[in-house]
């Protein structure tokens, strides 16, 4: 019976084979950018890791997740404020954001939070909707706390990839249109006072030369600009594979990591890019279909909230590397090296597989 | 059951598609501005950061005199370089290196720790030294080669050429102003590096190799620059004098024979001495001419036909103009003269007269003609500002007019001043100044010609005739005697002129001079010299400068080749004087043992070494006994 229930369909195939393209790809870049198997050989064993959690997450039915909910969401907190105890939680470029998990690297809690948070919230807007009371400031809360320790470790780029995490689900939930524009009008309202008392000082110096990379070109600009060069240097077919000199010699930093769209860009061109963001807008619309084709609305809140998480990193982390957004350190979603990230975006592609396996189907049987 | 919402938020999911095709979009536009419309810039930069460039100096091309002898070539000297990054251990590289080197250890660490590409250690090194350092294969240091100046004939003619800085550049004189010939074209050896600015094994290599300056053909001759500076050494001594200047031109040409001026300053060692004493005065200072002006005023009445050769003035022993009294220098006045006895006697009422009747306008018109208040066009850096000083026609006034007539409430360089007179020399033709005949590669080939540039016809052919027998008759019979040439008929006049204290008033610092040229009847030098603020019983220009004029400009005419075609019966050997013996290639031992038993001194003058490369006067020189033979000495070529 549970044979005849998981029907191999196109989208699922298409989904799962560009993920995994895209996730080989990753690999065969990471090699490329620190030129030893190190990095490599330890994201493939996260990507096994990932299929097996992919697994798991495809064979339970989304609905039981709803059971479950509220260890999900103590566990996520729970891990957050682990994080931030000294001795546990590890400090990596000035947050205090990893556990280190022996020789797979190390854990990032707020990456999984990401998933967990999608579930929780789903649950809460499902609950909320059941009762017909679209109530925002319960969601705003229930993200909210989670937004406010990963801001402690601090980690300004995950922070935000909740936020639109959030708007999205309650968009997509069917919150009144004039609650949401309220939130965003708080939000603009609130940035200036956030820049001025809520940023660290790297923080705001970030944020000042994303305004201007010249301001400060040999240190906090110059993330910014070796970025520029190297995409601009790819020009529109790239200097192949393994040919990127600015990530190699040592001028683009993270290049394996959070500046690994730049060496795409560099190493592939134009084309090569536009195809790397061709895939992902794949990704997204196959994802906006299964919450389309979602069978309640739970399904549906879970799939905006998988796609738009995907979506924001995508969005934050490339709009970065060719100067549109501010740097803050978040990966792209299946390139990036670092396997909480590939774990949760492999759970997140579990949860899609799920809620599609269990769609409305228009033909009848 | 499909209710309300589940509408709605399908419509929602379809705005979130259209929103992340938005972002998606605005993606592709960026990546697109950024790989293919600025590309080029972008990628100009990384290749820009990938690349370590050494630059490796040009050797800069020699100064040739007019016949070919080098005055300045540059031989390379090796200079040693560290790149920082490159070297492993600093402490053991600076001790090895400062022992070597005989440097501080302390600063060589300080040198090889700099956050630098690359950094000079030390320049300039002999053989032995960067072999030394070669043979310690230290990584991170490296060889440059450097050119270094250096004056095969001493140090001759130094305000000319002028001096070159540390990094080849040419900074005053020729050098500077032939720079961008001399100096070449640096080649640039450049690597490809990683971001701490270390070598990459295999990465990408380009060689330029530095492409060597051309070499430049100046009009002087080494010779008579010798004679030159020899002479006019002399008389600045004996006239014990701040300085003065021998001026020697081609009147045809303009091409400058030679131009020395004393004190002058040694080439090598440049660094010691001050911009004021390394100024080319001769060339870019103004100075009142004083009475070898009154060329001028004769050229101008002469040739504007206010008055003839024939007319006559009669010296009451000054002239009145505006009430005010201008005397002349000889008490009571020389009386009835001719035009010709007035040149000859430098009777200042007279020229005083003379230009009051030809007027501020014609006056002006002959004096700007001649190159008076313009700059004289010389290849020499600065020429353009030194115009002299030339009061306006509206402001000079009847007794400004007057005095500017014999040479007073005027500044000239000496350079407009020979000018002047070479043009009175070449028939009224005014020939453009010049350094620099030619420039050549190094086999010698023209790369580049400066031909002979005639200004402007200033007074006509048969007006300089007249006053080329006047100015000859100056010297024959008037105050310029003691310039004449024996067997040569010589034009010139004397100058003595009163020098501006800094009170503003006359003091009585002078300034003799003497202005001609020779042979008379077709010039081939002409010559001015000038001895500033002598100090001795006489400050006549008639007697301090014009024996340096005949002294130097007799050995011009015999090195140039131009037979004597006078006369010269007075001119049998006198007792006293001997022949130059050829000490050329001796030990200077032996040399100076020639010399004495010839009966003259020896004296070196530039080089280092023990054989004699050059020598002045030339072999077979008459000159008087007790002469000094200067000797420029060197290391034996083989």
């Amino acid at each position: 019976m549970r044979g005849r229930e998981w029907n191999i369909d196109w989208l699922s195939v298409a989904l799962c084979g560009l993920t995994l393209a895209l996730t080989a790809f990753g690999i065969v870049m990471i090699y490329s950018a620190t030129r030893s198997t190190n990095l490599a050989i330890r994201q493939a064993v996260w990507l096994c890791i990932s299929l097996v959690a992919f697994a798991i997450t495809v064979r339970i039915n989304y609905v039981e997740f709803m059971r479950i909910n509220r260890y999900v969401y103590f566990g996520v907190i729970a891990l957050l404020v682990l994080v931030l105890v000294p001795f546990i939680g590890k400090v990596v470029n000035g947050a205090r954001s990893w556990i280190p998990v022996g020789p797979l690297g190390s854990f990032q809690p707020s990456e999984f939070a990401k998933v967990g948070i999608v579930v929780t919230l789903g649950t809460l807007l499902r609950n909320s909707h059941l009762y017909k009371r679209h109530e925002v400031l319960p969601a705003i809360v229930h993200v909210g706390i989670p937004v406010l320790l990963i801001l402690l470790q601090p980690d300004f780029g995950t922070a935000m990839v909740f936020i639109v995490v959030l708007f999205v689900m309650l968009f997509v939930g069917g919150t009144d249109i004039r609650w949401l524009l309220g939130m965003l009008i708080t939000g603009v309202g609130a940035t200036p006072v956030l820049i001025k008392y809520g940023l660290r000082d790297y923080q705001r110096q970030r944020l000042l030369v994303f305004l201007d990379p010249y301001s400060d070109p040999l240190r906090s600009g110059w993330n910014v600009i070796q970025s520029l060069v190297s995409v601009g240097s790819g020009r529109l077919f790239g200097k192949g594979l393994f040919g990127s000199t600015q990530g190699r010699l040592g001028f683009l930093p993270e290049h394996h990591n959070d500046f690994i769209f730049a060496l795409v860009a560099e190493e592939f061109g134009f084309v090569g890019s536009f195809l790397v963001l061709l895939v992902y807008a794949a990704i997204l619309l196959l994802g906006i279909k299964v919450a389309f084709d979602a069978k309640d609305y739970y399904g549906r809140c879970i799939a905006a909230g998988v796609v738009s998480m995907y979506m924001a990193h995508v969005m934050i982390n490339v709009g970065m590397v060719v100067g549109l957004m501010p740097v803050t350190g978040i990966p792209l979603p299946f390139v990036s090296s670092g396997g909480s990230s590939l774990l949760t975006n492999w759970i997140g592609l579990g949860l899609l597989i799920n809620v599609y396996k269990h769609r409305v189907r228009l033909t009848f049987r | 059951m499909p209710d309300h919402t589940a509408v709605v938020v399908r419509k929602r999911i379809v705005f979130v598609l259209f929103a992340l095709s938005l972002v998606m979009f605005a993606l592709v536009c960026r990546l697109f501005y950024l790989q293919v419309i600025r590309n080029e810039w972008l990628r100009q930069m990384a290749l820009d950061q990938r690349y370590a460039t050494l630059y490796e100096d040009s050797r800069r091309g020699p100064i040739y005199d007019v016949r070919f002898r080098k005055l300045a070539v540059s031989m390379s000297a090796e200079s040693i370089v560290a790149i920082p990054a490159q070297i492993s251990d600093a402490r053991d590289t600076a001790a090895k290196l400062s022992e070597v080197l005989d440097m501080d250890y302390q600063s060589v660490y300080a040198k090889l720790t700099q956050p630098l590409a690359s950094v000079y250690i030390k320049r300039r090194v002999d053989q032995e030294t960067a072999q030394a350092v070669k043979e310690l294969r230290l990584p991170g240091i490296v060889f440059t080669e450097k050119g270094e100046r250096f004056y095969p004939s001493g140090s001759i003619a130094s305000h000319v050429l002028g001096i070159v800085g540390t990094d080849n550049q040419g900074l005053e004189g020729l050098e500077l102003e032939y720079d961008e010939y001399l100096s070449g074209k640096r080649g640039r050896r450049r690597s490809e590096v990683d971001a701490r600015g270390r070598d990459i094994p295999l990465g990408e290599k380009e060689y330029i190799p530095p492409e060597d300056g051309y070499g430049i053909v100046l009009t002087i001759d080494e010779r008579i620059q010798m004679i030159a500076e020899r002479e006019i050494e002399r008389a600045v001594v004996e006239a014990n004098a701040a300085r003065g200047t021998i001026i020697m031109m081609n009147p045809k040409t303009g091409g400058i024979l030679a131009l020395a001026t004393y004190p002058s300053f040694d080439l090598t060692d440049w660094r010691n001495t001050t911009a004021e004493q390394r100024r080319m005065w001769p060339l870019l200072d103004a100075y009142e001419p004083g009475s070898t002006f009154k060329i001028v005023t004769a050229a101008a009445v002469l040739d504007s036909g206010t008055r003839s050769v024939y007319s006559t003035f009669d010296d009451i022993g000054y002239v009145l103009v505006d009430g005010h009294r201008l005397r002349c220098w000889r008490a009571g006045g020389h009386g009835h003269q001719t035009f010709v006895e007035t040149m000859e006697n430098s009777c200042n009422p007279a020229f005083a007269t003379y230009a009051r009747e030809m007027g501020v306008d014609v006056f002006y018109r002959y004096i700007r003609a001649f190159g008076f208040g313009l700059p004289t066009g010389i290849d020499f850096p600065g020429d353009s500002t030194a115009k002299g000083m030339l009061q306006s026609e509206k402001t000079v006034g009847a007794v400004g007019i007057a005095t500017i007539g014999f040479g007073q409430g005027i500044a000239v360089t000496p350079l407009q001043l020979l000018q002047a007179i070479a043009t009175v020399a070449n028939g009224g033709t005014m020939m453009k100044p010049r350094l620099v005949e030619a420039v050549v590669d190094e086999r010698l080939q023209i790369v580049e010609k400066f031909p002979p540039v005639s200004v402007r016809q200033v007074i006509s052919p048969s007006t300089a005739q007249i006053l080329n027998e006047v100015l000859v008759s100056v010297v024959e019979n008037g105050s310029g005697t003691r310039a004449q040439i024996p067997g040569y008929l010589v034009a010139g006049k004397t100058g003595t002129a009163q020098k501006v204290d800094h009170r503003g008033g006359y003091g009585d610092k002078r300034v003799a001079s003497f202005g001609g040229y020779a042979p008379a009847d077709d010039p081939v030098v002409a010559a001015l010299v000038i001895i500033d603020e002598p100090n001795t019983y006489t400050t006549y220009g008639g007697v301090l400068a014009a024996p340096a004029f005949q002294a130097a400009v007799s050995d011009a005419l015999r090195l140039l080749g131009v037979p004597p075609n006078r006369p010269v019966a007075e001119t049998v050997a006198k007792p006293n004087q001997v022949y130059v013996p050829d000490v050329r290639n001796y030990p200077v031992v032996e040399a100076a043992e020639k010399a004495k038993e010839a009966g003259l001194g020896l004296r070196i003058v530039g080089g280092q070494g023990n054989i004699v490369l050059s020598q002045n006067p030339v072999p077979g020189a008459a000159v008087q006994l007790n002469t000094v033979v200067n000797v420029v000495v060197g290391d034996d070529p083989e």
